[in-house]
């Protein structure tokens, strides 16, 4: 029987699932932003192959490059995996250094982002100029919000750890943010398959430029 | 709770509820957009099954509200003790849910059956095909078969599939004639079809049923079902030049008029040969102006006004043809319906210098009544409603 | 758990003093009481249900004649937008939210909600996007595409000017206080159950409200896509809706009806889930069926993911998909009939008290029965391409939106305006404020079905002489004042109660569920000891025991009362501090939206506001004298 409301200390679980609040909070968060990610994504697939004029995929996009990034970003999902381990431990030292790896990591992510748009509008390829444009550059560009949202907060909770905050008693806070990090590469993984890897010989529409309306 | 407080709270609520809805079902079903009034057996069909769904439905109302109501009365507080706890019934739960899906399937099947037999489309050969295009606030009527162009009155063959070939140039809109079919959607990009078929010959009114704009109200068209001669009559007529104009009448003041001010958007001889392609090119070489300068942009795609003088209505469905109505109509289109672009961008509403004299517009009236086919036979139409 | 060890917390530094007194405006600014924020989320929106109800009294003043000019079509075109946003977003959904917050807790036997101060954040943000949706009558013109923005009329090409971003900014602004109470209330009703309480012993309106929350947390960020998919295309230049690039306008209807149709279950199971209360508390017997009809809420909240082309069966999607959704639309039905033939069993055979709660409850089954049918027939497809965008959709909508949803509000309204307040509202005012109610929504609905078969089309702003709906028309704007009028009684009672401070203690009702078992209004902690629950309907069992025992006559009463408040010793009690961070974000949202109708500064600001706050908030203790913190 408790008088408290939900305040939880540290890894103490006073509640009818066993599952912290705030854990549970980020999964049914993490769900709904699924649904965000999904009609984007969906809109892109929907509108894949339909562009009336160029800059086609074929024509703008760097696979080997773009590897490189999503490699980077798979990397620091173990690097806060690594992180939180140490956390756990109380085995400060390698707990910050990992942190602080998987923000640079972030950060390079968000770096080949930035290059890669700027390359592209070099390119003619804009938001405007057709549907590739439009679905490829906002999907991309609120992945990229989002990871930028994660980094900012891995650098709030990197500062709490030096601080002395941020320990092996409520870790759970890193494991939260570390599950919002994974959900933020899993969102990539299937972007970089969806968006690059299968529609990276796009060209033309096959069977011509989609016919819109006149006779 | 006694019986007479119970009959003062639901005499009240159950008379008027019944009060209300008979009475307002007897306003009448007779309105000429009427679903009821089927002319054609895509309407046949969709009321049939309207009303099979709905009488089914009247079932399961009677007897749903009947045992809320005899629930209330019946078992109405009558003193402290607790009723009987009844937390359940498997039997009847499991029956009320297996009965619904009997009656669900019931429905289903000729639903089914019905939508196969409405949206696919006859064999084209055997078919007219009109191509309707929507436009903020009127209709366009093409007939490639036939190479005729025309706008707000659709002319059909009694008896014949027409395979309505449907699109729109700017938002959505929506294409119904509810005496003859359900309607599609008139969507830009896309080319839906819908088969109408008219059992009796007669004036049908359609209306615009999608949410496009200021002036959605007032979009409206018209359908004359011709028996197959008239059909035939209608379509040489299209072709035929109107009567000539004697020099220094007030109609041939009028056509001077139309050439200077109207028919840079307004083509109205389209009667010509090889009319048909370059109205189209026209129109949409209109469209592509309209939309470098949606503000300021001097021509529109507008209207095709070959032969005025025979069409019922003008405004898209909204008056009736004549002077007293044609007048105000041009002196300020506002005064029929508000919003159209011919109000926005003509030069006669909007350059000081080009607005028209009373005597002008009545020139131009008279002159566009005066386009009708030059023909002894001037066909005539019955009116079906 | 000491913190003699740990370094003092890092706080953002306060310009504001983080205020203490429970008493005052910044009391109310700053609360994070569950309770509290109910009673504000219910005034604010009974504020717009007011506002949309004038909204619709405008619109039947210039539809009761035929040919009239009352309002303008650029006006008209406006009103019936806001009316219909109003409504969904301003209405019924915080309605819904405001009993969400009070009630929930107290059945489940919390003190709090799982996250009060995102609670707050839930609420500030809905009454700054309310208000951000409303500027825009002031600022150019209000939205004027409908409730749905179908594009291109939607698009900047058609529709210049700031009115449909202001509806896009407020619909996103919304969504975001949607989406944190969804959340919030998952969490709350998973965890923090007191012990005892499964899941199958939850009271029925609050398993409604689970599965609403799981339907807002999953069908919002659909909406949000959507809007910011518009918003990018009026603003950005994108192509998402352009059809001169290819873009598809049929898109944004299979976008917006992924949500909307999810949406008007989130609009109606809670409204299901007051009447499964107050059904059995009025009938002196169990819900027939607890299990069937938890199960059929939530067979409902799947099913409803798999019917939304039926909102388009007219914009060509052929016959294969038009014949996919006409089944999975009538088999929704059954469910559906499974909870009314349950509600009606409740009733049979019960001790029935026909109080203004129970009549409204009554009438919502009879109502929402009414809707239904007319809800398959809208199922047909072949008859639906009739129908469509007719009055008889609108008459279809409003029987279960109004029929439904706002006569179970107002049910809930009666039935637990005693626990909010500890006074009862007058019961003869109640009930002719029923009675005008339900004649005047039935003279103005009823006529609907058949002047939409009569040929009718909605969204039209005058009709014709010559068409014979003037009648209909007539009789609905006249019902349309009848129903004003039953408002106005309603507002009145209230007024008056208030003066007379009936007593109604805490279990006025003698009702079953754990909220009557404490004081009305409960003291700010809710409940002197966390219950352990036995039952479903615990309270009642507590007070007759001898149904466990299977008895069924001469049940004796138990002389249980309800827990006694006075003695007990509030410093032991820790409750959540106040906060106005939640506040702050609420106002840096909305501002942040405005700026993107107007300028980056603007939303500059905003988003250094919302930064403020959230920094703020995570480093605040819950509570500042024990330096916790979440």
């Amino acid at each position: 029987m408790s008088t408290d409301v939900t305040i939880q200390h540290g890894e103490e679980i006073n509640n009818s699932t066993g599952v912290s609040a705030k854990k549970l909070l980020m999964w049914v968060f993490l769900g709904s932003d699924v649904m965000f990610f999904g009609t984007f994504i969906a809109t892109f697939m929907a509108y894949r192959n339909k562009s009336l004029v160029g800059p086609y995929p074929e024509d703008t996009l760097n696979i080997p490059i773009t590897s490189v990034s999503t490699f980077v970003l798979l990397m620091s999902s173990l690097g806060i995996v690594l992180a939180l381990h140490y956390l756990k431990e109380a085995r400060m030292g390698l707990a910050k250094f990992w942190l602080l790896m998987v923000i640079i990591m972030g950060i390079g992510f968000i770096g080949f982002q930035v290059y890669e748009f700027a390359h592209f509008a070099n390119m003619g390829m804009t938001p405007q100029v057709n549907l590739f444009g439009s679905t490829f550059f906002t999907l991309t560009s609120l992945h990229g919000a989002h990871v930028s949202l994660g980094i900012l907060w891995l650098i709030f909770l990197l500062i709490n750890e030096y601080r002395g905050n941020l320990n092996s008693e409520n870790a759970i806070d890193l494991e939260i943010a570390g599950l919002y990090w994974h959900f933020v590469d899993i969102v990539w993984i299937v972007i970089f398959a969806l968006l690059y890897l299968i529609t990276a010989n796009d060209g033309v529409p096959p069977g011509g430029i989609p016919w819109i309306g006149g006779h | 709770m006694t019986k007479k407080k119970l009959k003062r709270i639901f005499f009240p609520l159950i008379s008027s509820f019944l009060f209300i809805f008979f009475i307002s079902c007897g306003f009448g079903f007779d309105s000429p957009l009427s679903t009821f009034d089927a002319h054609g057996p895509v309407a046949q069909l969709q009321k049939d099954l309207f009303l099979f769904v709905f009488w089914l439905a009247v079932v399961v109302f009677i007897l749903v509200e009947g045992a809320i109501l005899y629930a209330s009365y019946r078992y109405r507080q009558k003193d402290e003790k607790l009723p009987a706890q009844i937390h359940g019934n498997t039997k009847l739960e499991l029956m009320w849910t297996i009965l619904p899906s009997i009656i669900i399937v019931i429905i289903a099947v000729p639903t089914v059956m019905g939508i196969w037999k409405t949206q696919v489309m006859p064999d084209e050969e055997n078919s007219l095909i009109v191509d309707s295009i929507g436009h903020q606030w009127w209709f366009e009527f093409r007939y490639p078969q036939e190479e005729l162009v025309t706008a707000n009155e659709l002319h059909i063959p009694v008896n014949k599939d027409v395979i309505v070939n449907i699109e729109s140039q700017d938002v959505i809109h929506s294409f119904w004639i509810p005496k003859i079919a359900g309607k599609i959607d008139m969507v830009p990009n896309h080319q839906n079809k819908l088969w109408i078929k008219a059992d009796d010959p007669g004036i049908y009114y359609g209306q615009c049923a999608e949410f496009c704009g200021i002036a959605h109200a007032l979009m409206k068209f018209r359908v004359v079902v011709h028996t197959e001669e008239d059909f035939e009559n209608w379509k040489n007529d299209m072709r035929t030049p109107p009567a000539a104009l004697n020099p220094g009448s007030e109609e041939d003041e009028g056509r001077k008029l139309f050439i200077g001010k109207c028919s840079m958007c307004h083509t109205n001889d389209s009667y010509k040969k090889a009319a048909y392609h370059k109205e189209i090119q026209n129109q949409n070489n209109r469209w592509e102006e309209w939309k470098k300068d949606k503000e300021y942009s001097a021509i529109v795609s507008a209207p095709n006004l070959t032969h005025f003088g025979n069409r019922l209505t003008i405004g898209a469905g909204l008056k009736e043809n004549n002077l007293e109505t044609l007048y105000s109509w041009i002196e300020n289109p506002d005064n029929l319906k508000i919003g159209t672009r011919m109000k926005h961008h003509a030069s006669i509403y909007n350059n000081e210098d080009q607005i028209l004299t009373s005597n002008e517009i009545d020139q131009i009236a008279k002159y566009l009544l005066s386009l009708k086919p030059d023909k002894v036979n001037v066909t005539t139409y019955t009116n079906n409603n | 758990m000491s913190s003699i060890s740990k370094p003092k917390q890092f706080q953002l530094p306060r310009i504001f003093p983080r205020p203490k007194s429970h008493k005052g405006l910044w009391y109310w600014l700053a609360t994070v009481d569950h309770k509290k924020i109910g009673t504000m989320y219910g005034l604010v929106s009974f504020f717009w249900f007011l506002i949309g109800g004038i909204e619709a009294l405008l619109i039947r003043l210039q539809l009761g004649q035929a040919e009239s000019s009352i309002l303008s079509p650029e006006v008209y075109n406006q009103m019936f937008t806001m009316h219909g946003t109003t409504m969904v977003f301003l209405v019924v959904m915080p309605l819904s939210a405001a009993f969400f917050n009070w009630i929930v807790p107290l059945q489940i036997g919390a003190r709090d909600v799982a996250f009060p101060r995102l609670n707050a954040l839930s609420l500030w943000v809905f009454i700054f996007g309310s208000i951000l949706m409303n500027i825009s009558w002031f600022a150019g013109g209000a939205p004027n595409g409908g409730w749905f923005g179908y594009p291109p009329n939607s698009s900047l090409g058609f529709n210049p000017g700031n009115g449909i971003t202001y509806w896009i900014m407020g619909l996103n602004v919304l969504g975001v206080a949607s989406i944190a109470a969804g959340l919030n209330f998952i969490v709350t009703i998973i965890n923090m159950r007191a012990p005892g309480l499964h899941m199958m012993r939850l009271p029925v309106f609050t398993w409604m409200t689970l599965i609403t929350s799981v339907l807002i947390v999953l069908a919002l960020p659909i909406l949000a896509v959507a809007g910011i998919q518009l918003t990018a295309d009026r603003i950005y230049g994108t192509n998402f809706f352009n059809s001169e690039a290819g873009g598809d306008p049929i898109f944004w209807q299979h976008i917006f009806w992924l949500f909307g149709h999810p949406e008007v279950y989130i609009l109606i199971l809670p409204a299901m889930g007051i009447v499964s209360e107050v059904l059995p508390t009025f009938s002196r017997k169990p819900l027939f069926g607890y299990t069937a009809i938890v199960f059929a809420g939530l067979v409902i909240g799947f099913m409803g993911w798999f019917v939304w082309s039926h909102h388009m069966f007219t914009v060509g999607l052929g016959p294969a998909a038009n014949t996919a959704f006409t089944v999975t639309t009538m088999l929704i039905a059954i469910p559906t009939g499974v909870k009314i033939f349950n509600w009606i069993s409740t009733l049979w055979g019960g001790s029935i008290k026909l109080n203004t709660s129970m009549l409204f409850s009554i009438g919502f089954i009879a109502m929402f029965t009414i809707g239904g049918l007319s809800g398959v027939t809208h199922a047909a497809s072949p008859s639906d391409a009739q129908q469509q965008d007719t009055y008889y959709v609108v008459a279809h909508f409003h029987y279960v939106l109004f029929g439904g949803s706002i006569f179970a509000i107002f049910s809930g309204i009666y039935y637990w305006w005693p626990k909010f307040t500890g006074w009862l509202l007058d019961e003869k005012l109640g009930i002719t404020s029923f009675i005008l109610m339900f004649i005047g929504f039935n003279l103005q609905f009823g006529p609907m079905h058949w002047v939409g078969l009569n040929g009718m089309p909605r969204r039209i702003y005058t009709y014709a002489e010559d068409m014979g709906w003037e009648s209909s028309n007539l009789a609905a704007t006249i019902g349309g004042f009848i129903i004003a009028l039953s408002v106005l009684v309603f507002l009145v009672n209230v007024i008056l109660s208030k003066r007379k401070k009936q007593n109604a203690g805490g279990d006025p009702w003698d009702a079953r569920t754990l909220e009557w078992s404490i004081a009305s209004p409960p003291p700010h902690y809710n409940f002197v000891e966390i219950p352990k629950v036995n039952n479903i309907d615990d309270w009642w069992y507590k007070k007759y025991p001898e149904l466990l025992e299977g008895n069924n006559q001469n049940i004796k009463k138990q002389k249980i009362e309800v827990e006694d408040s006075s003695n007990v010793d509030e410093s032991k009690i820790h409750l959540p501090d106040l906060s106005y961070y939640p506040l702050l974000i609420g106002i840096g949202l909305t501002i942040a939206a405005l700026g993107v109708m107007y300028t980056y500064a603007l939303v500059a600001i905003g988003l250094v506001m919302v930064f403020w706050g959230s920094i703020g908030w995570s480093t605040e203790p819950v509570n500042e004298d024990s330096n916790e913190h979440h």
